[in-house]
């Protein structure tokens, strides 16, 4: 079959419509994914979103592909469609640098059980994306703490693109691929989806295997999708999700995405905390976030006002991080390689875990235990929570991220402590979570989630579908992207 | 050079603006150990019953 060119349109379509494209022979899967390969190639290093690409080994991938897809046989949408897989992820045979100079010549010999399972659908990974050094375990200070440079965003290139999945973040925000994949400890995706203006999802603990990622917490770390849509979440959340006997967290279940099957918005019971707008600065950004309630009340959905009680949830999550990080990484920390790393504030902070107890730990698992119990009870009288993702834009590069300032008014006296700490608390508990592009603030998208039970994560997608088929701020292009 | 050579040399990120530590390598690890404490106490200060269990599972399979 003679080449033929690709639009530029073809890499903002959703993944079945270029699946479809395919099937329909509008161009061979070898063609598509070599201009995808050179459009990554190309434009990621603008960002600092590619960390190693994968073209040849992608192109002989698709060449397979073609041959089956002139045989008949098709392998759901997600075949012949390129993605690219944040760097903590290891790739079989090659580069996996987990962001950081000390593992810098690292490789490992098989693919995690994440990129073998999309391998097994003839998805095709084109690049392996930038990411925060060791996913920003030790408390980083400048989005620079990376072996790729700082997470540039495509909205703005002053501005970070978010972390610690900064490469999915961007480069799905590029249009550099259809959908990457990208990790979650605490915020992890959540954070760079909201401020790339993508839809990311972090599933629930233990449904998708860890298996070949780089730990950084064994209780905490979770592996999900990053899109431009929640339908595409959903595919790939199917195709990656399962039990895997190699991942001691595998909860041994699966994920079919079928929001045919859930219930009507008027049965689906928002819980959302007004208060937490009242700590933001930005009269703008507040206004969004308002409208965005608004939004989901005209959807259908029935609102009510919730709270999360009283817990040390953040230091809970922050102790529990770094005593896993600590024995995760103790040979890299003991040794004195940690001083390779480009964050001063990360390698001191990395260095400071060895003080913690084993009372500390066993203190902050008992939390957690709380914690779950509280969700428990909470989810009897709501089936998702909605809360601001950030409550904030996309921070400047040369912010300090150990220090925001101006973004909370934290003099204002809550009536409640609202969901502000949502995301310390839904890491702790496991919890499913979406966010979702909910308007602009100077230009920089904001993002909205949507957070349920422990394996509701059909529920929490289908929200996010509904709530998308009413809205376009997930369509939205960055200026200047081809 | 390779297409891929020229591709990131002309196309690379611009430098990043300065991001300038104001504080040296010893008072961020002082600052670092001190956080530790500030969660250690915050967390030992908060009460639990005593019949709460850590939420951790061990499968011996």
């Amino acid at each position: 079959m003679s080449s033929k060119p690709i639009s530029p349109e073809t890499f903002w379509l959703s993944v079945r419509d270029i699946n479809a494209k395919l099937i329909a022979n509008e161009f061979s899967c070898e063609d598509l994914t070599k201009a995808a390969a050179e459009r990554l190639e190309r434009l990621g290093p603008k960002y600092n979103a590619l960390a190693h690409p994968l073209t040849k080994i992608a192109v002989k991938r698709a060449k397979e592909i073609d041959k089956e897809l002139r045989r008949g046989r098709t392998r759901g949408p997600l075949q012949g469609v390129a993605y690219g897989a944040k760097d903590l992820l290891s790739f079989g045979g090659e580069p996996t640098r987990w962001g950081a100079k000390p593992f810098e010549t690292q490789k490992f010999e098989d693919h995690a059980t994440a990129i073998l399972r999309l391998d097994k659908l003839g998805a095709i990974c084109v690049g392996k994306l930038g990411m925060v050094e060791l996913a920003g375990g030790g408390g980083y200070r400048y989005p620079a703490a990376s072996l790729t440079g700082p997470g540039l965003n495509p909205w703005d290139i002053t501005r970070w693109s978010g972390g610690s999945s900064s490469g999915s973040g961007s480069a799905v925000a590029a249009g550099l691929v259809p959908y990457a994949l990208g990790s979650e400890t605490w915020g992890s995706i959540l954070t760079p989806a909201a401020y790339c203006g993508v839809t990311g999802h972090r599933p629930t603990y233990g449904l998708v295997s860890r298996h070949g990622a780089m730990a950084l917490s064994w209780t905490l770390d979770k592996i999900g999708p990053m899109c431009r849509s929640a339908v595409d979440c959903g595919i790939v959340l199917q195709a990656i999700a399962g039990g895997d006997s190699a991942d001691p967290g595998s909860a041994g279940k699966s994920f079919y995405y079928a929001p045919q099957f859930i219930r009507p918005n008027a049965e689906i019971r928002v819980g959302f905390a007004p208060a937490d707008l009242d700590l933001i600065v930005d009269e703008e950004v507040r206004k969004t976030f308002t409208a965005t309630y608004e939004a989901f009340r005209q959807l259908g959905f029935p609102m009510k006002e919730v709270a999360l009680p009283e817990m040390p949830y953040s230091a809970a999550a922050s102790t529990i991080i770094a005593c896993e990080a600590s024995s995760i990484f103790e040979e890299l920390i003991a040794s004195g390689k940690v001083d390779q790393l480009a964050d001063q504030n990360q390698i001191q902070g990395l260095k400071a875990s060895f003080d913690y107890s084993a009372r500390d730990y066993l203190k902050a698992m008992r939390v957690r235990a709380l914690a779950q119990e509280m969700f428990r009870k909470l989810f009897e009288d709501v089936d998702v929570l909605l809360a601001p993702s950030r409550i904030n834009i996309a921070s400047k590069l040369t912010d300090p991220l150990d220090k925001p300032a101006g973004i909370t008014r934290e003099s204002v006296t809550m009536k409640n402590r609202g969901l502000r700490d949502l995301s310390a608390a839904g890491n702790l508990a496991g919890l499913p979570a979406l966010s979702l592009p909910c308007g602009f603030v100077q230009g920089m998208p904001l993002g909205m989630s949507v957070i349920s039970r422990p394996f509701q994560d059909s529920l929490v997608l289908t929200v996010g579908v509904r709530y998308q088929e009413k809205s376009d701020w997930h369509k939205r292009r960055p200026p200047g992207t081809e | 050079m390779r297409r891929r050579d020229l591709a990131w040399f002309l196309l690379a990120a611009p430098p990043a603006a300065s991001q300038t530590n104001t504080t040296t390598a010893a008072e961020d690890l002082t600052a670092a150990k001190e956080r530790v404490k500030t969660n250690s106490s915050e967390l030992a200060k908060f009460a639990i019953p005593i019949s709460t269990e850590p939420a951790f599972v061990f499968k011996a399979y």
